[in-house]
Protein backbone atom coordinates (compact mmCIF):
# COMPACT_ATOMS: atom_id res chain seq x y z
CA UNK A 1 0.00 0.00 0.00
CA UNK A 2 1.18 3.73 -0.86
CA UNK A 3 2.29 5.45 2.34
CA UNK A 4 0.16 8.26 0.29
CA UNK A 5 -3.35 5.94 0.95
CA UNK A 6 -5.12 4.85 3.91
CA UNK A 7 -7.80 1.89 3.83
CA UNK A 8 -10.39 2.66 1.26
CA UNK A 9 -8.24 4.41 -0.84
CA UNK A 10 -8.27 8.28 0.27
CA UNK A 11 -5.40 9.93 0.46
CA UNK A 12 -4.11 10.83 3.81
CA UNK A 13 -3.70 14.76 2.58
CA UNK A 14 -7.69 14.50 1.77
CA UNK A 15 -8.61 12.95 5.41
CA UNK A 16 -6.40 16.24 7.42
CA UNK A 17 -8.53 18.58 5.22
CA UNK A 18 -11.04 17.36 5.95
CA UNK A 19 -10.61 17.07 9.78
CA UNK A 20 -9.37 20.67 9.47
CA UNK A 21 -12.39 22.32 7.96
CA UNK A 22 -13.58 21.50 11.28
CA UNK A 23 -11.10 23.10 13.42
CA UNK A 24 -11.02 26.47 14.51
CA UNK A 25 -8.14 29.53 14.61
CA UNK A 26 -6.11 28.34 18.10
CA UNK A 27 -3.52 30.36 20.37
CA UNK A 28 -1.57 28.29 20.75
CA UNK A 29 0.69 27.74 23.55
CA UNK A 30 1.32 30.24 26.55
CA UNK A 31 3.02 33.30 25.12
CA UNK A 32 6.49 34.07 24.03
CA UNK A 33 8.51 36.37 26.43
CA UNK A 34 12.14 37.99 24.71
CA UNK A 35 14.66 39.89 26.62
CA UNK A 36 17.79 40.81 24.79
CA UNK A 37 20.91 39.79 26.89
CA UNK A 38 23.02 42.25 24.57
CA UNK A 39 20.69 45.93 25.58
CA UNK A 40 17.89 44.84 27.56
CA UNK A 41 15.24 45.22 25.13
CA UNK A 42 12.38 42.77 25.78
CA UNK A 43 9.11 41.96 23.84
CA UNK A 44 6.11 39.69 24.04
CA UNK A 45 3.89 37.69 21.68
CA UNK A 46 2.22 34.82 21.31
CA UNK A 47 1.50 32.20 18.57
CA UNK A 48 -1.77 31.80 16.58
CA UNK A 49 -2.66 28.75 14.46
CA UNK A 50 -5.25 28.68 11.23
CA UNK A 51 -5.70 25.41 10.33
CA UNK A 52 -4.98 25.55 6.57
CA UNK A 53 -3.02 23.16 4.53
CA UNK A 54 -0.91 25.67 1.83
CA UNK A 55 -3.26 23.35 -0.70
CA UNK A 56 -6.21 24.46 1.20
CA UNK A 57 -5.15 27.98 1.13
CA UNK A 58 -3.97 28.07 -2.73
CA UNK A 59 -8.09 26.42 -3.32
CA UNK A 60 -9.92 28.78 -1.72
CA UNK A 61 -7.99 32.41 -1.41
CA UNK A 62 -10.92 34.25 0.00
CA UNK A 63 -12.04 31.50 3.10
CA UNK A 64 -7.81 31.95 3.99
CA UNK A 65 -7.80 35.56 3.83
CA UNK A 66 -11.44 36.14 5.97
CA UNK A 67 -9.79 32.83 9.24
CA UNK A 68 -6.25 34.86 9.03
CA UNK A 69 -8.32 38.41 9.02
CA UNK A 70 -10.25 37.23 11.80
CA UNK A 71 -6.99 35.41 13.63
CA UNK A 72 -5.13 38.93 13.31
CA UNK A 73 -8.18 40.76 14.56
CA UNK A 74 -8.09 38.09 17.81
CA UNK A 75 -4.36 39.41 17.89
CA UNK A 76 -5.35 43.07 17.29
CA UNK A 77 -7.80 42.46 20.79
CA UNK A 78 -5.31 41.07 22.62
CA UNK A 79 -2.54 44.36 22.32
CA UNK A 80 -0.71 42.87 19.11
CA UNK A 81 1.47 45.46 17.67
CA UNK A 82 2.88 43.91 14.74
CA UNK A 83 2.17 40.51 12.99
CA UNK A 84 3.94 37.88 10.91
CA UNK A 85 2.34 36.45 8.39
CA UNK A 86 3.70 32.74 8.27
CA UNK A 87 4.54 30.95 5.19
CA UNK A 88 2.19 31.05 2.76
CA UNK A 89 -0.28 33.71 4.61
CA UNK A 90 2.36 35.70 3.75
CA UNK A 91 2.41 34.97 0.49
CA UNK A 92 -1.56 35.21 -0.29
CA UNK A 93 -3.45 38.56 -0.94
CA UNK A 94 -0.64 40.32 -2.59
CA UNK A 95 1.87 38.94 -0.27
CA UNK A 96 -0.09 40.55 2.94
CA UNK A 97 -0.95 43.78 1.80
CA UNK A 98 -5.22 42.60 1.61
CA UNK A 99 -4.73 41.30 5.34
CA UNK A 100 -2.60 44.82 6.24
CA UNK A 101 -5.77 46.89 4.70
CA UNK A 102 -8.26 44.98 6.68
CA UNK A 103 -6.79 45.52 10.09
CA UNK A 104 -5.30 48.02 12.03
CA UNK A 105 -2.01 46.69 12.98
CA UNK A 106 1.47 46.45 11.07
CA UNK A 107 2.36 43.26 9.16
CA UNK A 108 5.27 41.52 7.97
CA UNK A 109 5.72 38.34 6.36
CA UNK A 110 9.83 37.87 6.62
CA UNK A 111 10.82 37.68 2.99
CA UNK A 112 13.75 40.34 4.18
CA UNK A 113 14.89 38.10 6.42
CA UNK A 114 14.61 35.70 4.30
CA UNK A 115 17.00 36.57 1.68
CA UNK A 116 19.13 38.31 3.94
CA UNK A 117 19.28 34.40 6.00
CA UNK A 118 19.87 32.62 2.37
CA UNK A 119 22.93 34.54 2.06
CA UNK A 120 24.23 33.74 5.31
CA UNK A 121 23.37 29.63 4.42
CA UNK A 122 25.22 30.24 1.59
CA UNK A 123 28.27 31.73 3.58
CA UNK A 124 27.93 29.21 6.01
CA UNK A 125 28.29 26.82 3.48
CA UNK A 126 31.26 28.17 1.70
CA UNK A 127 33.09 28.42 5.08
CA UNK A 128 32.70 25.15 5.47
CA UNK A 129 33.70 24.19 2.47
CA UNK A 130 36.42 26.22 2.15
CA UNK A 131 35.56 27.39 -0.90
CA UNK A 132 36.47 31.33 -2.22
CA UNK A 133 33.37 33.54 -2.11
CA UNK A 134 35.47 35.22 -4.77
CA UNK A 135 36.01 32.51 -6.91
CA UNK A 136 32.41 30.44 -6.86
CA UNK A 137 29.94 31.09 -9.41
CA UNK A 138 25.95 30.69 -7.78
CA UNK A 139 23.16 29.83 -9.43
CA UNK A 140 19.87 31.08 -9.42
CA UNK A 141 16.38 29.58 -10.10
CA UNK A 142 13.05 31.19 -10.08
CA UNK A 143 14.42 34.31 -11.35
CA UNK A 144 12.46 36.84 -12.04
CA UNK A 145 10.78 36.42 -8.61
CA UNK A 146 11.02 38.79 -6.58
CA UNK A 147 13.22 37.08 -3.70
CA UNK A 148 14.95 35.51 -6.40
CA UNK A 149 15.88 39.16 -7.60
CA UNK A 150 16.72 40.34 -4.23
CA UNK A 151 18.66 37.55 -3.78
CA UNK A 152 20.88 37.89 -7.00
CA UNK A 153 21.44 41.61 -5.45
CA UNK A 154 22.37 40.29 -2.33
CA UNK A 155 24.95 37.78 -3.93
CA UNK A 156 26.23 40.46 -6.35
CA UNK A 157 26.93 43.22 -3.50
CA UNK A 158 28.86 39.98 -1.06
CA UNK A 159 30.83 39.78 -4.68
CA UNK A 160 29.63 36.33 -5.63
CA UNK A 161 29.20 35.75 -9.34
CA UNK A 162 25.49 34.68 -10.22
CA UNK A 163 24.61 32.58 -13.29
CA UNK A 164 20.35 33.14 -13.56
CA UNK A 165 18.42 29.90 -15.02
CA UNK A 166 15.98 31.84 -16.62
CA UNK A 167 14.13 32.31 -19.71
CA UNK A 168 14.96 35.17 -21.42
CA UNK A 169 11.54 37.11 -21.46
CA UNK A 170 11.06 40.78 -21.86
CA UNK A 171 10.60 41.62 -18.29
CA UNK A 172 13.66 38.86 -17.07
CA UNK A 173 15.66 41.03 -19.89
CA UNK A 174 14.89 44.61 -18.18
CA UNK A 175 15.76 43.40 -14.58
CA UNK A 176 18.92 41.93 -15.66
CA UNK A 177 19.85 45.28 -17.44
CA UNK A 178 18.87 47.11 -14.38
CA UNK A 179 20.98 44.67 -11.89
CA UNK A 180 23.65 44.72 -14.23
CA UNK A 181 24.46 48.56 -14.70
CA UNK A 182 23.15 48.78 -10.68
CA UNK A 183 26.12 46.67 -9.81
CA UNK A 184 28.40 46.56 -12.43
CA UNK A 185 28.03 43.20 -13.44
CA UNK A 186 27.91 40.81 -16.29
CA UNK A 187 25.57 38.24 -15.36
CA UNK A 188 25.61 34.80 -17.19
CA UNK A 189 22.02 33.56 -17.95
CA UNK A 190 21.47 29.45 -18.54
CA UNK A 191 18.88 27.99 -19.80
CA UNK A 192 18.55 25.24 -17.44
CA UNK A 193 20.00 23.94 -13.98
CA UNK A 194 22.02 21.45 -15.63
CA UNK A 195 23.43 24.07 -17.90
CA UNK A 196 24.07 26.19 -15.11
CA UNK A 197 25.72 23.36 -12.93
CA UNK A 198 28.61 23.46 -15.37
CA UNK A 199 29.67 26.34 -13.77
CA UNK A 200 28.14 26.63 -10.45
CA UNK A 201 28.65 24.49 -7.44
CA UNK A 202 25.42 25.44 -5.30
CA UNK A 203 22.16 26.48 -6.89
CA UNK A 204 19.55 28.54 -5.29
CA UNK A 205 15.96 27.60 -6.02
CA UNK A 206 14.06 30.84 -5.11
CA UNK A 207 10.94 30.36 -7.65
CA UNK A 208 7.27 30.49 -7.26
CA UNK A 209 5.86 27.40 -5.59
CA UNK A 210 4.60 25.79 -8.67
CA UNK A 211 8.05 25.30 -9.78
CA UNK A 212 9.20 22.62 -8.90
CA UNK A 213 12.84 20.95 -9.85
CA UNK A 214 12.64 17.55 -10.23
CA UNK A 215 15.81 15.49 -9.25
CA UNK A 216 16.66 14.14 -13.09
CA UNK A 217 17.02 17.95 -13.87
CA UNK A 218 20.18 17.78 -11.68
CA UNK A 219 23.72 16.55 -12.28
CA UNK A 220 24.78 15.13 -9.13
CA UNK A 221 26.10 15.50 -7.11
CA UNK A 222 23.97 18.50 -6.29
CA UNK A 223 23.70 21.43 -3.63
CA UNK A 224 20.69 23.19 -3.35
CA UNK A 225 19.88 25.86 -1.36
CA UNK A 226 16.05 26.25 -1.01
CA UNK A 227 14.15 29.53 -0.70
CA UNK A 228 11.04 28.95 -1.66
CA UNK A 229 7.66 27.95 0.07
CA UNK A 230 5.95 25.45 -1.25
CA UNK A 231 9.51 24.24 -1.83
CA UNK A 232 11.03 24.13 -5.26
CA UNK A 233 13.03 21.10 -4.70
CA UNK A 234 11.49 18.81 -2.62
CA UNK A 235 14.13 15.96 -3.61
CA UNK A 236 14.95 12.93 -1.90
CA UNK A 237 18.28 11.86 -3.26
CA UNK A 238 21.72 10.88 -1.60
CA UNK A 239 23.92 12.96 -4.17
CA UNK A 240 21.42 16.12 -3.61
CA UNK A 241 22.01 18.08 -1.00
CA UNK A 242 18.73 20.09 -0.67
CA UNK A 243 19.73 22.86 2.43
CA UNK A 244 16.86 25.30 4.16
CA UNK A 245 17.24 28.52 3.61
CA UNK A 246 14.59 29.48 5.46
CA UNK A 247 15.34 27.61 8.55
CA UNK A 248 16.80 29.99 11.89
CA UNK A 249 17.82 28.79 15.20
CA UNK A 250 16.73 30.57 18.35
CA UNK A 251 19.85 32.24 19.90
CA UNK A 252 19.69 31.09 23.44
CA UNK A 253 23.12 32.89 24.19
CA UNK A 254 21.99 36.23 23.37
CA UNK A 255 18.34 36.07 24.26
CA UNK A 256 16.36 35.19 27.35
CA UNK A 257 13.07 33.17 26.02
CA UNK A 258 10.64 32.24 28.24
CA UNK A 259 7.01 30.40 27.51
CA UNK A 260 5.98 29.04 24.34
CA UNK A 261 8.86 28.75 21.55
CA UNK A 262 10.22 26.64 18.95
CA UNK A 263 14.12 25.83 18.83
CA UNK A 264 14.08 27.14 15.64
CA UNK A 265 12.46 29.60 13.79
CA UNK A 266 11.33 30.81 10.31
CA UNK A 267 12.18 33.81 9.06
CA UNK A 268 8.78 35.76 9.50
CA UNK A 269 9.07 35.14 13.60
CA UNK A 270 12.58 35.88 13.02
CA UNK A 271 11.83 38.99 11.17
CA UNK A 272 8.95 39.65 13.87
CA UNK A 273 10.81 39.21 16.94
CA UNK A 274 13.52 41.97 15.86
CA UNK A 275 11.07 44.41 14.71
CA UNK A 276 9.77 43.85 18.18
CA UNK A 277 12.49 44.12 20.06
CA UNK A 278 13.45 47.22 18.14
CA UNK A 279 9.74 48.51 18.94
CA UNK A 280 9.65 48.73 15.15
CA UNK A 281 5.80 48.63 14.53
CA UNK A 282 5.76 48.68 10.87
CA UNK A 283 4.58 46.91 8.13
CA UNK A 284 8.30 45.72 6.90
CA UNK A 285 7.92 43.24 4.39
CA UNK A 286 4.85 43.45 2.79
CA UNK A 287 3.60 43.08 -1.38
CA UNK A 288 6.53 43.49 -3.62
CA UNK A 289 7.96 46.52 -1.74
CA UNK A 290 10.92 44.85 -0.78
CA UNK A 291 14.14 46.67 -0.73
CA UNK A 292 18.08 45.24 -0.92
CA UNK A 293 18.01 48.36 2.03
CA UNK A 294 15.67 46.69 4.04
CA UNK A 295 17.58 43.20 3.86
CA UNK A 296 20.69 44.83 5.13
CA UNK A 297 18.87 46.80 7.57
CA UNK A 298 17.28 43.49 9.07
CA UNK A 299 20.95 41.63 8.96
CA UNK A 300 22.25 44.25 10.62
CA UNK A 301 19.71 43.73 13.64
CA UNK A 302 19.64 39.84 13.50
CA UNK A 303 23.16 39.97 13.97
CA UNK A 304 22.66 43.03 17.02
CA UNK A 305 20.25 39.89 18.80
CA UNK A 306 22.75 37.00 17.68
CA UNK A 307 20.61 35.55 15.42
CA UNK A 308 22.96 33.92 13.24
CA UNK A 309 23.24 30.64 10.91
CA UNK A 310 24.82 28.23 13.06
CA UNK A 311 23.16 24.84 12.16
CA UNK A 312 22.04 24.06 8.81
CA UNK A 313 18.98 22.71 7.96
CA UNK A 314 17.57 20.05 5.56
CA UNK A 315 13.85 19.31 5.66
CA UNK A 316 13.40 20.75 9.16
CA UNK A 317 16.51 18.09 10.55
CA UNK A 318 19.79 19.66 11.47
CA UNK A 319 22.60 18.52 8.74
CA UNK A 320 24.92 15.90 9.50
CA UNK A 321 28.47 17.23 8.99
CA UNK A 322 30.07 13.92 7.48
CA UNK A 323 27.41 14.08 5.08
CA UNK A 324 28.52 17.61 4.58
CA UNK A 325 31.69 16.24 4.28
CA UNK A 326 30.81 13.71 1.64
CA UNK A 327 29.83 16.84 -0.57
CA UNK A 328 33.06 18.47 -0.04
CA UNK A 329 35.25 15.54 -0.62
CA UNK A 330 32.61 14.62 -3.94
CA UNK A 331 33.43 18.18 -5.21
CA UNK A 332 36.85 18.32 -4.53
CA UNK A 333 37.89 15.15 -5.79
CA UNK B 1 -24.82 50.81 -15.92
CA UNK B 2 -26.82 48.30 -15.90
CA UNK B 3 -25.78 44.84 -13.50
CA UNK B 4 -23.72 42.64 -15.33
CA UNK B 5 -23.68 44.61 -18.54
CA UNK B 6 -20.01 46.41 -18.64
CA UNK B 7 -18.67 47.03 -22.39
CA UNK B 8 -14.89 45.59 -23.36
CA UNK B 9 -13.64 48.88 -22.69
CA UNK B 10 -14.54 48.72 -19.08
CA UNK B 11 -13.69 45.20 -18.04
CA UNK B 12 -10.33 45.79 -19.75
CA UNK B 13 -9.55 49.54 -18.08
CA UNK B 14 -10.43 47.24 -14.45
CA UNK B 15 -7.96 44.28 -15.23
CA UNK B 16 -5.18 46.91 -15.91
CA UNK B 17 -6.22 48.65 -13.37
CA UNK B 18 -5.82 45.30 -10.87
CA UNK B 19 -3.11 44.11 -12.83
CA UNK B 20 -0.75 47.29 -12.00
CA UNK B 21 -2.20 47.05 -8.65
CA UNK B 22 -0.75 43.73 -8.31
CA UNK B 23 2.52 44.33 -9.81
CA UNK B 24 3.04 47.97 -8.17
CA UNK B 25 2.59 49.07 -11.85
CA UNK B 26 1.44 51.83 -13.19
CA UNK B 27 -1.68 50.44 -15.71
CA UNK B 28 -0.88 52.46 -18.80
CA UNK B 29 2.45 50.12 -18.96
CA UNK B 30 -0.10 47.43 -19.67
CA UNK B 31 -1.41 47.02 -22.47
CA UNK B 32 -4.42 44.23 -23.71
CA UNK B 33 -1.94 41.68 -25.51
CA UNK B 34 1.12 42.16 -22.88
CA UNK B 35 2.20 39.23 -21.90
CA UNK B 36 1.29 39.04 -18.12
CA UNK B 37 4.44 36.82 -17.18
CA UNK B 38 6.99 38.03 -20.08
CA UNK B 39 6.28 41.32 -20.03
CA UNK B 40 4.92 42.29 -16.68
CA UNK B 41 6.92 39.52 -14.67
CA UNK B 42 3.56 38.07 -13.15
CA UNK B 43 4.17 34.83 -10.59
CA UNK B 44 1.64 32.13 -10.39
CA UNK B 45 0.52 33.57 -6.86
CA UNK B 46 0.12 36.92 -8.46
CA UNK B 47 -2.65 35.22 -10.68
CA UNK B 48 -4.81 34.16 -7.83
CA UNK B 49 -4.85 37.69 -6.52
CA UNK B 50 -5.74 38.55 -10.08
CA UNK B 51 -8.67 36.10 -10.05
CA UNK B 52 -9.80 37.11 -6.44
CA UNK B 53 -9.88 41.31 -7.33
CA UNK B 54 -11.89 39.97 -10.73
CA UNK B 55 -14.14 37.99 -8.53
CA UNK B 56 -15.02 40.48 -6.22
CA UNK B 57 -14.83 43.64 -8.70
CA UNK B 58 -17.66 41.78 -11.21
CA UNK B 59 -19.24 39.80 -9.04
CA UNK B 60 -18.49 36.87 -11.29
CA UNK B 61 -16.27 33.61 -10.93
CA UNK B 62 -13.13 33.09 -12.27
CA UNK B 63 -11.26 29.80 -12.73
CA UNK B 64 -8.19 29.26 -10.77
CA UNK B 65 -7.16 26.38 -12.86
CA UNK B 66 -4.49 27.20 -16.22
CA UNK B 67 -6.62 26.79 -19.70
CA UNK B 68 -4.23 23.56 -20.27
CA UNK B 69 -5.09 22.00 -17.07
CA UNK B 70 -9.03 22.40 -17.21
CA UNK B 71 -8.95 20.66 -20.87
CA UNK B 72 -6.63 18.35 -19.55
CA UNK B 73 -8.91 17.68 -16.94
CA UNK B 74 -11.88 15.95 -19.37
CA UNK B 75 -8.89 15.22 -22.25
CA UNK B 76 -6.67 14.09 -20.46
CA UNK B 77 -3.05 15.78 -20.54
CA UNK B 78 -1.38 12.34 -22.35
CA UNK B 79 -3.84 13.50 -25.62
CA UNK B 80 -3.03 17.12 -25.06
CA UNK B 81 1.44 17.06 -24.67
CA UNK B 82 3.31 14.38 -25.52
CA UNK B 83 7.40 15.25 -24.33
CA UNK B 84 6.27 18.35 -23.30
CA UNK B 85 5.49 19.77 -26.08
CA UNK B 86 1.71 20.25 -27.33
CA UNK B 87 0.04 17.30 -29.62
CA UNK B 88 -2.26 18.42 -33.01
CA UNK B 89 -5.51 18.21 -30.73
CA UNK B 90 -3.77 20.14 -27.85
CA UNK B 91 -2.54 22.61 -30.25
CA UNK B 92 -6.58 22.69 -31.88
CA UNK B 93 -8.15 23.02 -28.44
CA UNK B 94 -5.50 25.28 -26.64
CA UNK B 95 -6.53 27.64 -30.08
CA UNK B 96 -10.63 27.52 -29.34
CA UNK B 97 -9.33 28.36 -25.31
CA UNK B 98 -7.73 30.98 -26.38
CA UNK B 99 -8.51 33.03 -29.12
CA UNK B 100 -7.22 36.34 -27.89
CA UNK B 101 -3.91 34.99 -28.36
CA UNK B 102 -1.93 35.27 -31.43
CA UNK B 103 -2.93 31.59 -32.96
CA UNK B 104 1.05 31.53 -34.40
CA UNK B 105 2.22 31.16 -31.08
CA UNK B 106 0.26 28.22 -29.98
CA UNK B 107 2.05 25.18 -32.31
CA UNK B 108 3.02 21.76 -32.10
CA UNK B 109 6.58 23.46 -31.20
CA UNK B 110 5.01 25.21 -27.81
CA UNK B 111 6.38 23.84 -25.01
CA UNK B 112 3.96 23.10 -22.27
CA UNK B 113 5.60 25.48 -19.59
CA UNK B 114 5.31 28.29 -21.43
CA UNK B 115 1.95 27.70 -21.99
CA UNK B 116 0.99 30.51 -18.67
CA UNK B 117 3.23 32.86 -20.95
CA UNK B 118 0.42 33.47 -23.34
CA UNK B 119 -2.00 34.66 -20.75
CA UNK B 120 -2.56 38.36 -21.37
CA UNK B 121 -5.08 40.97 -19.61
CA UNK B 122 -7.13 40.23 -22.68
CA UNK B 123 -7.48 36.41 -21.43
CA UNK B 124 -8.94 38.21 -18.16
CA UNK B 125 -11.25 39.97 -20.62
CA UNK B 126 -12.91 36.87 -21.90
CA UNK B 127 -12.83 35.01 -18.79
CA UNK B 128 -14.92 38.08 -17.04
CA UNK B 129 -17.00 38.30 -19.99
CA UNK B 130 -18.06 34.19 -19.99
CA UNK B 131 -18.37 34.84 -16.17
CA UNK B 132 -20.67 37.54 -16.97
CA UNK B 133 -22.47 35.31 -19.19
CA UNK B 134 -22.58 32.35 -16.82
CA UNK B 135 -23.84 34.82 -14.04
CA UNK B 136 -27.04 36.37 -16.14
CA UNK B 137 -27.73 32.31 -17.06
CA UNK B 138 -31.62 31.32 -16.53
CA UNK B 139 -32.93 27.27 -17.30
CA UNK B 140 -35.23 26.68 -19.91
CA UNK B 141 -37.10 24.34 -17.85
CA UNK B 142 -37.20 21.99 -15.07
CA UNK B 143 -35.01 18.95 -16.16
CA UNK B 144 -37.66 16.73 -13.70
CA UNK B 145 -40.80 18.01 -14.11
CA UNK B 146 -40.49 20.66 -17.41
CA UNK B 147 -42.29 23.27 -15.68
CA UNK B 148 -40.44 26.55 -16.76
CA UNK B 149 -41.42 28.51 -13.25
CA UNK B 150 -38.43 29.21 -11.56
CA UNK B 151 -37.15 31.14 -8.49
CA UNK B 152 -33.60 31.99 -7.85
CA UNK B 153 -31.98 30.41 -4.84
CA UNK B 154 -29.97 32.27 -1.97
CA UNK B 155 -26.97 29.94 -2.23
CA UNK B 156 -26.11 30.64 1.49
CA UNK B 157 -29.20 29.14 2.29
CA UNK B 158 -28.66 26.27 0.78
CA UNK B 159 -26.46 22.53 1.49
CA UNK B 160 -23.91 21.38 -0.62
CA UNK B 161 -22.89 17.39 0.62
CA UNK B 162 -19.02 17.92 -0.56
CA UNK B 163 -19.14 21.96 0.97
CA UNK B 164 -18.30 23.25 -2.64
CA UNK B 165 -20.54 26.06 -3.62
CA UNK B 166 -21.54 25.70 -7.68
CA UNK B 167 -19.95 29.51 -8.96
CA UNK B 168 -23.07 29.81 -11.10
CA UNK B 169 -26.46 30.85 -10.61
CA UNK B 170 -29.18 28.21 -8.92
CA UNK B 171 -33.00 28.16 -9.31
CA UNK B 172 -35.56 26.12 -7.86
CA UNK B 173 -38.43 25.15 -9.66
CA UNK B 174 -41.71 26.08 -8.41
CA UNK B 175 -43.77 22.98 -9.31
CA UNK B 176 -41.66 20.50 -7.94
CA UNK B 177 -38.64 22.27 -5.79
CA UNK B 178 -35.74 20.64 -8.02
CA UNK B 179 -32.57 22.36 -7.72
CA UNK B 180 -31.34 23.51 -11.29
CA UNK B 181 -27.47 24.52 -11.24
CA UNK B 182 -25.90 26.30 -13.95
CA UNK B 183 -23.36 24.52 -15.75
CA UNK B 184 -19.62 25.24 -14.59
CA UNK B 185 -16.96 27.41 -16.38
CA UNK B 186 -14.93 24.10 -17.24
CA UNK B 187 -18.31 22.36 -18.70
CA UNK B 188 -19.09 25.66 -20.75
CA UNK B 189 -15.67 25.70 -22.10
CA UNK B 190 -15.42 21.78 -22.83
CA UNK B 191 -18.89 23.06 -24.57
CA UNK B 192 -17.17 25.48 -26.69
CA UNK B 193 -14.18 23.62 -27.45
CA UNK B 194 -15.96 20.05 -28.52
CA UNK B 195 -18.22 22.86 -31.03
CA UNK B 196 -15.10 23.97 -32.49
CA UNK B 197 -13.66 20.76 -32.97
CA UNK B 198 -16.43 19.83 -34.62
Amino acid sequence: MSPELIPYGVPVSEVVETMLKQAQIVQYGSGMHITSQNNGESCSGDNWIIPLTPRMILQNQNSALEMTTKACQLAQEQGAEIIGLALMLGKIGRRGQDIRQRVNTSITNGDSYLVFNSLQVLTKLLNFFEWDPKRERVAVYGFPSTIGTLLIEGLLSLGIDVTLIAKQTRHAQRLINEISVKYHASLEVAASIRAAQSKCKIVFTAGAGDQVVNADELAKPAIIIDVSFPRNAPINDKEVLVVDAGMVSMPRRSLNISGFYPNKALPCLTELIILALEERREDYSLGRNLTSRKVEEIGTLAQKYGFEVDTLYSFGKPIDMEYLSHFKDVFEW
Amino acid sequence: MALNSYSDEEILAKVREITGDILATESNEISANSSLIDDLGMESIDFLDLAIRLEETFNVFVPRRPPLQRIAAVFGREKLVQEGKLTQLGVRLLRLALPEVDQGRISEDTLEEDIPSLMTPQTYVNVVKRGLELARWQPEECEKCGSKNFTPADKDKLEFPDGNVPPGPIFLCNSCNNMIIAPSPDDELIKQLSKGLQ
